[in-house]
């Protein structure tokens, strides 16, 4: 279980992470939504551990994370970037291999090509693993950090794994959207546990199996996609109207946008 | 502050290997130095210059009619080429570092202030020095000059390392910053000694700042030779990590890497090596970012292969530059920073035009 308890993060003078407690259980996909600056970044890189808390602390399965020897903790715990930035024309396969850095040393040269092979795979890459990362369009990139820390927890069987992604969908199309979040959901079949930012509240309904709300810091909800996308809680968090609804095929809340929030009573129908 | 000029290389041509590089460049290097060896406004036959190589390995002293070349061979041209390999090398091997931890390839070595630095320890002794070499035991003098480089160019990249960390995090653009107004303090100091400087001073100064390899004597490089093979001992391991501080700070320390102790140790190596190689040589501008450029657009940027094909094909380009230095106005000689510049300027230009076209 990788679990924050009682997180306290300041920035300045700012606290931009209060008393928050949340934890990711091997096998789930845990999304966090909440509006800009709810603290949806600063929670997942403290989970990261790059950030020293001012109260509270984090643990992978009980171990505070900063005592975790660097590789250990890297084969175990695998982060997806917003965005990357980088200027030398690495190939995307080389991207990829980046990820495998932390099993220098260990096992085989196949072990390593095995893994950057089928990460190319499951993150849709592997169409372009020859061409230059920089040429790649904003959406490419981002499938190729994921598929760099699928690489990069690949191969640690004895202990549990998670991934942390924020906004991994942030610039890729519908449909890679949905294979993002589907290639989410076989790793946690794999037992990966995975902890994902998102903006997009039907995407998060239909596929992670809990929802953590933030709000100005605090966990407004923590609950299954239905329980935590209460009405009124989404309205309250976002400042916008929503119509919700039941998908009509699988049953989870889907929201439909009305405009900014008016004051109660301007959409009768609701 | 990234003019990323590093995107050059096309999408899907295929890049050369690494080994095939380095092959291609380890032969050049040989071919350069069988060049440097004979040309010169003292021209020796390649059969003579292979005759007193094998009497000096076989420990036979050569024949009397060729004592004069063998003496040129031995006690000039060698240790030059030697000077020319190892100085090119290291300039090359820590501009390709320094582009690395930089995440610019625009970066030089001298942006932590090495270069700056030992210009002041050069330029200062050369003014100052005539003053004090009373109060010094006479055999100290000769190492007067090159000491003083050296260590100033260990004290300014200190002092900006140490700025950098009161700045706060060791953080890449505040060791550049920190960098730049070291270097300028730096420039303000070396200017004010050359103020100071009388005629065959200035004379002086002004072939130490545009480099020379004419000093390279035995006896010299020995003892620089500590710090310039401690040097890539220190850069050539960090190949890895490097690759994966290219994606980013947090990026690399998500992979198990600690950022500041790359940088710190990249530092250290880097002063090293090019504080050594300056006090030598002078200032020698752009074989630090033309070899790596050159390399990285034939093999990509991964550092295991960039690192040791940089310090080949800088060791190529000085050497090279040296020959034509001593060839173009022979009996006299190009100081050999014009060489390297008449070369990187135009370089530079046409990676400019070819990125916009």
């Amino acid at each position: 279980m990788l679990a924050a308890c009682n997180l306290g993060i300041r920035r300045g003078d700012r606290t931009v992470l209060d008393r928050v407690d949340v934890a990711i259980v091997p096998g789930e996909v845990v999304g966090i939504v909440g509006p800009n600056g709810a603290g949806k970044s600063t929670l997942i890189a403290a989970l990261a551990g790059e950030l020293r808390p001012a109260a509270g602390a984090v643990a992978i399965d009980g171990t505070p994370i900063g005592a975790l020897d660097a590789d250990a903790r890297a084969r175990r715990l695998a982060v997806v970037p917003q965005a990357t930035r980088l200027d030398f024309a690495f190939t995307a396969r080389q991207v990829v291999e980046l990820g495998r850095y932390p099993h220098r040393g260990r096992g085989r040269r196949q072990e390593d090509r095995r893994a950057v092979d089928a990460a190319l795979v499951q993150a849709d890459v592997m169409a372009l693993a020859g061409r230059a990362f920089t040429t790649l369009s904003g959406g490419e990139q981002q499938r190729c950090m994921l598929a760099r820390a699928l690489a990069q927890i690949d191969g640690e069987t004895a202990q549990a794994r998670y991934l942390l992604a924020d906004e991994p969908t942030a610039s890729l199309d519908i449909n890679h959207q949905a294979s993002c979040l589907t290639v989410m959901r076989a790793l946690a079949a794999r037992g990966v546990g995975v902890l994902c930012a998102l903006h997009d509240l039907n995407l998060a309904a239909l596929y992670v199996d809990r929802l953590i709300v933030l709000s100005e810091g605090r966990v407004a909800a923590d609950a299954r996609p239905a329980e935590a996308l209460a009405p009124d809680l989404v309205r309250r968090v976002f400042q916008a109207d929503m119509l919700r609804i039941d998908h009509p095929a699988l049953g989870v809340p889907q929201f439909l946008g009305l405009g900014p929030a008016s004051p109660p009573g301007a959409h009768p129908g609701l | 502050m990234t003019v990323a000029l590093g995107h050059a290389a096309p999408a899907r041509r295929r890049r050369l290997g690494p080994g095939a590089l380095l092959a291609a460049l380890a032969a050049c290097l040989v071919a350069a130095v069988i060049v440097a060896l004979g040309v010169g406004p003292f021209a020796i036959a390649p059969a003579r210059i292979a005759a007193i190589l094998q009497d000096v390995l076989a420990g036979r002293a050569p024949p009397a009619e060729s004592a004069v070349d063998a003496a040129v061979l031995l006690t000039i041209r060698l240790p030059r080429i030697a000077l020319a390999i190892v100085a090119g090398g290291v300039l090359a091997l820590a501009g390709a570092v320094m582009q690395g931890l930089f995440r610019n390839p625009l970066a030089d070595p001298g942006v932590l202030g090495v270069s700056s630095g030992a210009a002041v320890g050069a330029v200062g002794m050369i003014v100052l020095g005539e003053r004090m070499p009373d109060l010094l035991p006479r055999a100290l003098i000769p190492w007067l000059q090159p000491g003083m480089a050296f260590l100033c160019g260990l004290g300014a990249t200190a002092f900006v390392y140490a700025v950098a960390r009161q700045a706060g995090a060791l953080r890449p653009m505040t060791m550049l910053l920190a960098g730049i107004a070291v270097n300028a303090m730096a420039g303000a100091l070396t200017g004010f000694f050359t103020f100071m400087s009388g005629e065959s001073q200035l004379r002086m100064i002004t072939f130490w700042t545009m480099g020379s390899l004419g000093h390279g004597a035995w006896s010299a490089m020995l003892p620089a030779l500590v710090p310039l093979l401690l040097s890539p001992v220190l850069l050539l391991p960090l190949a890895r990590r490097l690759d994966v501080l290219l994606l980013g700070e947090r990026e690399a320390g998500h992979l198990g890497i600690d950022p500041e102790a790359v940088r710190r140790r990249a530092s250290v190596g880097v002063a090293l090596g090019v504080g050594a190689a300056v006090a030598l040589t002078g200032v020698i501008g752009f074989i630090g970012i033309v070899a790596p450029h050159v390399v990285r657009l034939l093999i990509g940027p991964a550092h295991r292969a960039l690192l040791p094909a940089a310090a080949l094909g800088g060791a190529i380009l000085l050497l090279v530059s040296d020959i034509a230095a001593r060839m173009v106005v022979a009996p006299a000689e190009l100081p050999i920073g014009l060489v390297t510049a008449l070369i990187g300027g135009p370089f530079f230009l046409w990676l400019l035009l070819r990125r916009a076209g």
